[in-house]
């Protein structure tokens, strides 16, 4: 078992549990969450194969990484713009209707 | 099969069991303020395995922007005052 | 900030409810794709042929010592022009997506810690910010460091800043610093086409002097992009009751 084969491992195990996490999370912030966990996952990815034993590491995913980090951040910065415009517009549930509260309540 | 495990091997193997529970407790918990710091923490412990293989850069700018702005960011949009929900609002104008 | 945070609620935007045929069809299809991945992973261990010979046989022609920053900024500077352009874009979508409010300043600000704490270690801490900052900043050629870190260093010590009440720019006067950087790189782009006929190819001698400036530029309009990202998502609601609740002491 080398760093690497560790390290990547990890890195998709990652990216499945927070692939899963989206489908099925109810809460819209624990999606963003996912998502970036995603991103997290498959930067260690990248980072595990770029680290040969025993040489210089491999710069170029390093900067690669380093590009998605940036995007990445800037993407969740934008989803939670609209997270924030949709609590400033009173819009509460999105859910599919099945209740009567709902049915006789759903005024905004 | 037999692995042969090194001893610096054990410091990665519990730095990839921590990632890993952090995350899976960060998706899996219903109060929104815990996933978030359960987030900032797994962003911190990601900095050190950066560190470990030897991604120096990366490091930096992880614990800088993935850690910290996100989870400022993330922060900012949790913390606003309650939105009514539309049970209260009907219970507040019949009282 | 912390004192509207209401940790034991769940967040009250929910997306689809419950199903458990879903629950098992994600997670199922989530164990396949592991299982997929990892056996392609370990029948693979042969090394990949990378581009590592190639940076370090050109790296005393790229103009720094640093490969990352090499390749960041020489080798590949059409993907940090692009990412510079997509951060712009970011912050246009956000700046259009939450309007202004026209309220005073009073209002502007919810949940300021107006604790004396914060202040005094701010005025301590925020020279020593921008000290480090700005040596991450020059490093950035010869030791790990460079424009990024710095940028998100100074964008930590503004939202800080912003924490303990201290507006120091208008909304206006932010969106010079946000073009900067984009321009400043297009600018170089165009004009080193000029002298060496190529967009972006740099003259070896006078390489590390445009990595500087363009990292300097760049600095500034990302410390700026990620301020703006925090104090975008600050502004309070529209409901009036709220602003004339928080101008409380």
């Amino acid at each position: 078992m080398s760093q690497e084969l560790l390290y990547s491992a990890t890195g998709i195990a990652l990216f499945c549990l927070a692939l899963h996490s989206v489908i099925v999370a109810v809460n819209i912030i624990t999606r963003i969450i996912a998502i970036n966990i995603m991103g997290i996952g498959i930067f260690m990815l990248l980072v595990a194969i770029a680290n040969q034993a025993g040489q210089q590491p491999d710069p170029v995913p390093h900067a690669m990484v380093l590009t998605g980090i940036v995007v990445a951040v800037a993407g969740t910065a934008l989803a939670l713009a609209l997270v924030r415009r949709l609590q400033q517009l009173h819009i509460e549930e999105t859910s599919t209707l099945d209740s009567k509260e709902k049915l006789n309540g759903n005024k905004i | 099969m037999t692995f042969t495990i090194e001893v610096e091997l054990l410091l990665d193997i519990v730095l990839c069991i921590g990632i890993f529970s952090l995350a899976f407790l960060s998706l899996s918990t219903s109060n929104i303020f815990k996933a978030v710091l359960f987030f900032i923490c797994m962003g911190l412990l990601v900095t050190i395995a950066w560190a470990r293989l030897k991604a120096w850069d990366v490091a930096i700018a992880e614990a800088a922007i993935g850690a910290g702005i996100t989870g400022v960011l993330l922060l900012v949009t949790i913390a606003r005052p309650r939105i009514k929900t539309l049970s209260e609002e009907a219970s507040n104008h019949v009282s | 900030m912390f004192r509207n945070l209401h940790s034991n609620e769940k967040q009250l935007i929910q997306c689809d409810g419950h199903s458990t045929i879903r629950t098992w069809v994600s997670g199922s299809i989530a164990v396949t794709l592991y299982m997929t991945l990892i056996a392609g992973l370990i029948s693979s261990q042969t090394a990949s042929p990378s581009l590592k010979h190639l940076v370090y046989e050109s790296l005393s022609l790229s103009g720094v010592e640093n490969p990352v920053t090499a390749v960041l900024l020489n080798f590949r500077s059409y993907d940090t022009l692009l990412e510079i352009a997509a951060l712009f874009s970011v912050v246009l979508a956000v700046k259009a997506c939450l309007p202004k409010q026209d309220t005073a300043a009073a209002c502007s600000q919810t949940g300021i810690s107006t604790s004396p704490v914060l202040a005094h270690v701010l005025r301590a801490l925020v020279p020593l910010i921008i000290i480090v900052s700005g040596y991450l900043l020059w490093t950035g050629a010869y030791n790990p460091g460079g424009a990024f870190q710095a940028a998100a260093l100074i964008a930590g010590a503004a939202v800080l800043l912003s924490l303990s009440g201290y507006h120091f720019l208008n909304n206006n006067q932010f969106r010079p610093l946000l073009v900067a950087g984009t321009a400043v790189f297009l600018l170089a782009a165009v004009i080193v086409s000029f002298f060496t006929g190529l967009i972006l190819q740099y003259p070896v001698s006078l390489a590390a002097p445009i990595i500087l400036g363009i990292e300097i530029v760049a600095t500034v309009s990302i410390a700026a992009t990620l301020f703006v990202f925090y104090s975008q998502l600050n502004e309070p609601d529209h409901s009036s009751s709220q602003c004339h609740r928080e101008a409380g002491p």
